[in-house]
């Protein structure tokens, strides 16, 4: 059913750790993001749930009654490999690529019926309630290697693509069918003052992002929903990980 | 003044009068085409809803119409394949029901998607997998069925039947009938369900999600039940309204029992098929996703009544007050009872679509409400009223009870 | 969704739904597709008034469907299931066959009731009268009965000479007030001259066929069907709002236009000509 993958080509599996200890909730990561893929700045009359944003920081709180703690989240695209949106986009505007692993959303081909939204348990993706505007000259600054979005379609975290194909246009141009995997890092690892994100191919067991993802430290956000997301967390913290492994609606 | 425009016979109001009802109604649907205007031009900023609200009235609204539409393949389905004769009383009713149902929730579906302009890469790039697929295949050739099936109703109207060769065509049609009702039931079947497998199949939500009988989530088959079950209850209580509205008896009133009599039979075994399916999402699906059944309810807009509300009160009782003979001998009861049926399928697909979104997933999240905002709601009027106005223009220059000239001779 | 597209997934969900779609699109066209093709062929067959007459007869009320020996007595309560065509109905066949020689079929009188009803002609059951001549041509008309429940007319309109008419099909109009009648034709063939309610006759028909006017009342028929058709009046008059009734057993009015309201013009005359 899946395109065969080219024997040669290796398969990658992208995916990545994020540490919460380190998480300040600083916001750089949504900036940095917002920049690099011309996520369009939101407008006056926009609230924060109907802006667009393709990696949300939330606050979660300590459940415990004594508990005055609480514990930053950057929630962007889980990559799931068994992603929900995929399997219920009518006309396929949701990809899995099985060369990278990354869920990528075909904003040309949507239609906007945000049933994927509806789908998707981490609120990870972003309608364009508002026709995207970049005001006073800032249209400029636009990355010419991601294409803008329309009004009306729905967008979300592509691991920055664009990079993996700029990086993939210098490995080529090298003579190489592999990239360097340090031409490809997205926007929000980058940016991360705290190095709090750490991003690899979880198919090559050398990596340290797959090292990480082995670590009992390491959790996903729902497992029991069957997604299977390769965006992963870490914390030290035995309530974090008990708490935000556990769906909210499980407490009551 | 248009007196030759009406069935011979048949008894009508003066056109002022005519015009008069029509007056409101033509207003409402102006303002909802202003709305509708507004989010065409602005977006759909006009809406309340939001990325965690991403359905909103309009879905809840396309599924509670689809539902209720589900009279018109019933009835054919009834007439033509079961040849239940004494349901030619109600048939094209029932047709210009179900073609004002789909027809409003394909409209308001088209406002709702962000680009329509796009909606038919569903037909050139088709995710097979994804129920809204088959929603968006099934629908679209039904509202074909049900203009076919709407058409000799309209050809035969007492101007149109002069022109001959359409008269022709018309009768040509209405004996290959049976054909177009076993496809439009086919259809029903598929996208009653597959509006069903919708919610099921979202194992994001475990609230919605259902598990599988064949590959199917059991929404799919509860679905098709309800939407029979309310389908001809429907079919009932509009005859009934409209019986009262026009002041004349439409139908002999052992139709509107029989039909009751189906609604109840069918509501029954989708109350006890609902029940079997809500102990197991209970007791099985729900606790294998991580979640404990009681905080789907754990939250004050929605308790546990909903759930009693729903299955009990809108579901069970109606559909014992619809099995007994005594009960639907009372009209009163009868109608009270169709009344019940058809508010239970409206408060379940309420339920699939507004609870499911409003409960929390991650751990982090809040349990959040959304109301619609005016725009959406004048969309919404928009549809009833334009059902209201084709309804009304049908019934007065159309012939949608054919018992009705025979009745009015007393 | 086709096999060429290339995003096209060669896999078994793809081919049952798009199968499962192809074929409802199949079914649907064909089914179409059949019924446009058969009434194209009822149109250049000309039998486009023959089937508007099918169609107006299921619209009729029962009593108005009587079989013609019902009407006699010889099958009561019969409905009359073929359109009053009865040239290929089995059962008229053999009661006509033993009802030949039968004395009762004596010419009855051409008053009825104080209705003229000449027995040189034959009736239809929508109020037409057909007579032969003896050049072959055949002259149509309004019975005495419906001619005296329109009264005077504001028009009649009439097919002009070298236009076709078909047997039940429309003959002529009628306008009077709001009302807007057609009278069914006894025959099918071709007008050569008109005449109207002045004249002894409305039209004069070339017949396709030698005229054998099967499907029309004769003989003793016709004095039954009237006593019939005066008691519908009484019924269709009666209608869903209450009207003055006829006298009971009364001499009939001279003009019995009269009795019927100008607003349920239209409604008297379409029932009582089987236009409905």
């Amino acid at each position: 059913m899946e395109p065969t993958a080219n024997p040669r080509e290796r398969r990658h599996r992208y995916g990545m750790v994020i540490d919460l200890d380190r998480c300040t909730g600083c916001g750089a990561c949504t900036v940095a993001c917002s920049v690099e893929n011309n996520v369009p700045p939101p407008p006056e009359r926009s609230t924060e749930r109907t802006g667009v944003v393709w990696i949300r920081v939330s606050e979660a709180q300590d459940p415990r009654p004594a508990g005055a703690r609480s514990v930053f989240v950057p929630v962007p695209c889980q990559q799931c490999d068994d992603p929900p949106c995929e399997k219920v986009c009518p006309q396929r505007a949701v990809e899995l690529d099985p060369k990278t692993g990354i869920v990528a959303q075909v904003a040309v081909r949507c239609l906007g019926c945000r049933y994927c939204m509806a789908a998707c348990p981490y609120h990870a993706r972003s309608f364009n309630w508002f026709r995207p505007e970049w005001p006073d000259g800032t249209a400029a600054l636009l990355n010419p290697d991601v294409s803008v979005r329309q009004r009306g379609t729905v967008e979300k975290c592509s691991f920055c693509a664009g990079r993996l194909q700029a990086a993939k246009a210098k490995a080529a141009a090298a003579g190489s069918r592999e990239i360097d995997p340090a031409d490809y890092v997205p926007a929000c690892v980058e940016a991360c003052p705290s190095r709090a994100i750490v991003f690899g191919d979880l198919e090559d067991p050398s990596s340290e992002v797959a090292r990480l993802a082995r670590e009992s430290e390491s959790f996903r956000l729902l497992p029991a929903l069957g997604t299977r997301p390769k965006v992963l967390y870490r914390s030290v913290e035995p309530w974090v990980r008990a708490s935000l492994s556990q769906p909210e609606v499980s407490r009551g | 003044m248009d007196e030759p425009l009406i069935a011979r016979g048949l008894r009508r109001t003066t056109l002022p009068r005519f015009l008069l009802w029509l007056a409101p109604w033509a207003a409402l649907l102006a303002l909802g085409a202003w709305a509708i205007f507004l989010c065409f031009a602005e977006g759909l900023n006009q809406t309340n809803m939001d990325n965690r609200f991403a359905f909103g009235l309009w879905i809840y609204l396309d599924l509670t119409v689809i539902a209720l539409g589900a009279g018109a393949f019933f009835t054919g389905f009834l007439l033509y394949v079961l040849k239940r004769k004494e349901l030619r009383a109600v048939v094209n009713s029932a047709v210009v029901l179900g073609f004002l149902c789909y027809s409003g929730a394909i409209l308001i579906l088209m406002v709702d998607v962000g680009q329509p302009l796009r909606a038919w890469f569903t037909f050139w790039h088709p995710n097979v997998h994804s129920m809204l697929t088959e929603v968006t295949f099934c629908l679209t050739c039904y509202l074909l069925v049900l203009a076919i099936e709407y058409a000799p109703v309209v050809l035969r109207s007492r101007k149109l039947r002069d022109l001959l060769s359409l008269l022709v065509l018309e009768h040509q049609l209405h004996k290959v009938m049976a054909v177009f009702a076993a496809v439009g039931t086919f259809l029903s079947f598929f996208h009653q369900g597959s509006l069903g497998g919708l919610y099921g199949v979202m194992n994001g939500h475990p609230f919605s999600y259902r598990a599988s009988l064949g590959i199917w989530p059991s929404t799919f088959f509860l679905f098709i039940l309800s939407a029979a079950a309310a389908g001809p209850s429907f079919v009932l209580l509009t005859t009934w309204v409209v019986s009262k509205l026009s002041r004349k008896e439409l139908v002999k009133p052992e139709v509107l029992r029989f039909l009751g009599k189906v609604s109840g039979w069918l509501l029954l075994v989708y109350v006890g098929a609902k029940g079997v399916d809500s102990l197991v999402w209970l007791n099985a699906t729900s606790p294998r996703a991580g979640v404990s059944p009681a905080s789907f309810y754990a939250y004050p807009s929605f308790g546990t009544w909903i759930l009693f509300l729903e299955v009990v009160v809108l579901g069970l009782v109606p559909a014992l007050l619809l099995v007994s003979e005594r009960a639907r001998a009372r009209t009163g009861l009868l109608v009270l009872a169709s009344a019940l049926a058809c508010c239970g399928v409206a408060l379940n697909r309420f339920v699939q679509t507004i609870q499911t979104q409003a409960l929390p997933t991650l751990p982090f999240d809040a349990f959040l409400s959304y109301s619609p905002s005016w725009q959406e709601t004048a969309a919404f009027l928009f549809v009833v009223a334009y059902g209201v106005l084709v309804y009304s223009i049908s019934f007065r220059y159309l012939v949608l009870f054919p018992e009705e000239r025979e009745l009015a001779k007393g | 969704m086709l096999p060429w597209n290339p995003d096209f997934i060669p896999a078994t969900s793809t081919y049952l739904f798009l199968g499962a779609f192809f074929a409802v699109v199949a079914v649907v066209a064909t089914t179409l597709g059949v019924a446009a093709l058969r009434a194209f062929r009822d149109v250049s067959r000309g039998r486009a008034a023959t089937v508007r007459w099918l169609e107006e007869f299921e619209e009729l009320p029962e009593e108005a469907r009587a079989c013609r020996h019902a009407l006699t007595g010889e099958l009561p309560g019969r409905i009359c299931p073929r359109a009053f065509a009865c040239s290929g109905c089995e059962r008229h066949a053999r009661l006509v066959a033993e009802r030949s020689g039968d004395p009762a079929a004596a010419p009855p009188a051409d008053s009825l009731f104080g209705f003229d009803f000449p027995s040189d002609r034959l009736y239809h059951r929508g109020h037409a009268w057909a007579r032969p001549e003896e050049d072959g041509s055949v002259t149509v008309g309004l019975d005495d009965l419906s001619s005296r429940i329109v009264g005077a007319l504001d028009a009649v309109v009439l097919p002009g000479p070298g236009e076709r008419i078909a047997e039940n099909g429309p003959a002529f109009r009628l306008h009077k007030g709001s009302a807007r009648v057609r009278v069914a034709a006894p025959v099918t063939g071709t007008v050569v001259e008109t005449g109207g309610p002045g004249r002894d006759f409305y039209l004069r028909v070339r017949p396709d066929a030698p005229f054998d006017g099967a499907s029309l009342l004769s003989g003793r028929e016709v004095a039954a069907w009237v006593l019939r058709e005066w008691d519908r009046l009484q019924v269709v008059l009666a209608g869903p709002r209450a009207v003055p009734a006829l006298a009971d057993g009364g001499v009939p009015l001279a003009d019995l236009s009269k009795t019927v309201p100008d607003a349920e013009r239209d409604r008297v005359l379409g029932e009582f000509l089987l236009d409905p």
